[in-house]
């Protein structure tokens, strides 16, 4: 969600020659948010004064971000105030003023907004004593194009030290590989780590289960299976390049959202993506597992 | 001027389809949507060349099969008669031989194959042999069999309905010549086998260790498949005399199986092969749009020219000709070209005395399936699956068995038809 989109020209107070302290500027702002959000008026002045005794502080450029939290209320509004000359307020003197009404319990978008606004500040300081018209600033905060809920990136809950195997590696050293670390998918790299497929348990297992067997309707008659026995005499003549399932779908780049890989998987019926950088470089793997523990049990 | 495009079009078609680069069907299709555009034939005139009654005793009888093949009656039945065989390879290939050829005989070619050549691979690695004797003699059993009934193999299919043949009249008339053939080729597979397959008796008793009872798993879709599958053969025994068409009957089962098998009907219909019915639309149409221009009647008066209307010369000849061509290329064109040749002599000959050229086109087509690798679907099919095997059958080296062997079993049928008919 972009900041600029949490603004509007409506809950803006520009100039108002009636701001002398920061009583009035409560009023104003709360009497504004009232007359567009239908929210109680007094309730709202009254949040407002209740964080301002635990004090403020003027950033740069006579800029403030006075809050206030009020019950039962998701959602988050910003009123953008100047005042005709700065006003005291906490432990300096400020004319521009980013008032944000927020919810007792949601504190995640605030803390964001907070950390946009400051972005905005810091990057436009000596922007601020000049600006003369409502527009300016509006086109400051669209400029800055600051996103509040950016989506969590595959890079970021991927893992990072991933094992590849090469098409030269031999079946027996692939699944001691796996036994090793408990792990039942690789990706095959060549040799400059570039991703050329994948292999994994049920690829190693077609040694055992030839393809023609699956054009069966059961294998329930059988005690014994002939290539099965013979796995584990096969195993070592078997390289991965003989298996291994070339492809380049079962991939998602690290700068993607976590939203399209956990559709990517859910889709396909996958477990895991090899993670590729831009140039096709092997850089991680990323499984729903990874979805589970660091997005939704985070 | 229209015949010569409808004839262009056709021949393009027929080479590309032979040619086996583009997908049949889509070539087919596109021949068949180039005789509507051109207005070569109309569409009215195009719907009616297709004969539905093929296309839904098709669909029909792959549902029906579809639905059985859920049961694991076929693999069932082929992993019984490989223990009664005790492990012995060479019984397990005759026995083989004989369950592909009974079985595609009832049901299609490809379905047969499919269900059988897994198992014998199985078999084959099982006792530590190699599976090409088994699959070698299915693909022979798969065109042999299918000869033999009218639902056995798409050109009877389409023979049968063209000239109004029940299922009857082919086991009475091509049923003792393919029996003869079966008989005759069990006993040179033996000999052409022999000696290349030896067994341990180790491998052999895993063969016996099979539970084939395991496969079974649904009794009572089983019961159900088989009541109905059974109702329906009757009902193809007596369509001829009950004034039904094969279709009617295989649609009524299909409808019934689906109804009290439980399966899912969709799933089921996702099953047919529609690619296959839709080369057969396409074929239709293209010929159809042959007849229209006057194509075919220019052929079939050539033909007649060269022949005199002599039936017994005509069909001598379509044995032969139709045997060697349905060798090299796909077969189900070649009949469905044919078909109106053979209807227009018999207007001159009459309905009746033309039968032995419908059988002679259905042996020489059927049994030339054979003649190479590529000759029908089930061989390529087989041979797909021995390379999965890890056995590979080449073109040139299945030739070895091919050539003789069908030249032969064309030469058993020739002298069949002569004695029979003449």
């Amino acid at each position: 969600m972009k900041l600029c989109n949490l603004i509007s020209q409506e809950l803006t107070i520009w100039d108002d020659p009636h701001i002398t302290d920061h009583d009035m500027l409560f009023k104003k702002a709360a009497d504004l948010i009232s007359l567009e959000f239908g929210l109680d008026k007094e309730e709202i002045k009254e949040a407002f004064h209740k964080r301002y005794e635990l004090g403020y502080e003027v950033f740069p450029g006579a800029t403030a971000i006075p809050h206030g939290r009020i019950d039962g209320f998701d959602d988050l509004i910003i009123v953008i105030a100047k005042t005709q000359n700065p006003i005291k307020f906490g432990n300096g003197e400020a004319s521009y003023f980013f008032i944000i009404l927020t919810s007792n319990t949601g504190s995640n978008m605030y803390l964001k907004s907070v950390a946009g606004l400051l972005n905005i500040i810091s990057k436009n300081v000596d922007q601020f004593p000049i600006i003369k018209h409502r527009e300016e600033i509006f086109k400051i905060i669209e400029i800055s194009d600051i996103r509040l809920n950016e989506q969590v990136k595959v890079s970021e809950i991927m893992s990072k030290d991933v094992i590849t195997v090469t098409p030269e590696d031999k079946i027996s050293d692939v699944v001691n590989k796996m036994k090793e670390y408990q792990l039942k998918f690789f990706p095959v790299a060549d040799e400059n780590n570039k991703y050329l497929g994948k292999i994994d348990l049920l690829d190693i297992l077609d040694i055992a289960y030839p393809s023609y067997l699956f054009n069966m309707n059961n294998l329930s008659f059988l005690n014994n299976l002939k290539t099965f026995e013979e796995f584990i005499n096969k195993e070592s003549t078997f390289l991965v390049q003989d298996i291994f399932k070339k492809d380049t779908k079962k991939v998602i780049r690290s700068d993607s959202s976590i939203i399209e890989l956990g559709f990517i998987l859910k889709k396909e019926k996958w477990h895991h993506l090899t993670v590729l950088d831009e140039s096709k470089t092997i850089v991680g793997i990323v499984s729903m597992y990874d979805i589970l523990t660091k997005i939704i049990r985070a | 001027m229209t015949p010569i495009i409808a004839a262009t079009i056709f021949i393009l078609a027929y080479i590309f389809i032979a040619s086996e680069k583009i997908n049949k069907t889509s070539v087919a299709l596109l021949g068949a949507s180039l005789m509507l555009i051109f207005h070569i034939i109309s569409q009215d005139k195009a719907f009616e060349h297709i004969d539905m009654n093929v296309i839904f005793l098709l669909i029909s009888m792959m549902v029906l099969v579809k639905i059985m093949e859920k049961t694991g009656i076929f693999e069932f039945i082929a992993i019984k008669f490989a223990k009664m065989a005790k492990g012995n390879p060479y019984k397990i290939m005759v026995i083989l031989f004989f369950l592909t050829a009974v079985f595609s005989a009832f049901l299609d070619n490809i379905t047969t194959v499919l269900l059988i050549a897994p198992v014998s691979i199985l078999l084959a690695k099982e006792l530590e042999i190699s599976p090409m004797p088994f699959l070698i003699v299915q693909i022979f059993a798969s065109n042999i069999g299918g000869t033999a009934t009218l639902i056995g193999d798409p050109p009877n299919i389409m023979i049968g309905s063209a000239a109004g043949l029940s299922f009857l009249d082919f086991l009475i008339n091509v049923g003792p010549i393919v029996l003869i053939l079966m008989i005759i080729f069990a006993l040179l597979f033996i000999f052409i086998f022999k000696g290349s397959m030896t067994v341990t008796n180790k491998n052999r008793a895993r063969i016996m260790d099979f539970n084939e009872n395991n496969m079974i798993r649904d009794k009572k879709l089983l019961r159900r498949s088989l009541i109905i599958f059974a109702g329906v053969i009757i009902g193809f025994m007596i369509h001829g005399f009950v004034d039904l068409e094969a279709a009617s009957i295989a649609i009524s089962g299909a409808a019934f199986l689906m109804i009290f098998s439980g399966v899912d009907t969709e799933e089921i219909l996702k099953e047919v092969e529609w690619s296959g019915i839709s080369f057969f639309i396409g074929l239709f149409i293209m010929v159809g749009a042959l007849v229209e221009t006057g194509v075919i009647k220019l052929i079939s008066t050539e033909m007649l020219n060269f022949t005199h209307g002599d039936v017994q010369f005509t069909a001598k000849i379509m044995i032969w000709f139709s045997g060697i061509f349905s060798a090299i290329v796909d077969n189900i064109p070649f009949v469905a070209t044919t078909i109106p040749l053979v209807n227009d002599v018999g207007t001159v000959a009459g309905k009746e005395a033309i039968e032995p050229i419908w059988w002679a086109l259905s042996l020489g087509a059927c049994l030339g399936g054979n003649g190479t690798l590529i000759g029908a679907s089930a061989n390529i099919i087989v041979a797909n699956f021995a390379e999965k095997s890890g056995s590979r059958i080449g073109f040139l080296s299945f030739l070895k068995y091919s050539i003789p062997l069908t030249l032969f079993s064309l030469l058993v049928s020739y002298i069949y038809l002569v004695l029979r008919y003449f």
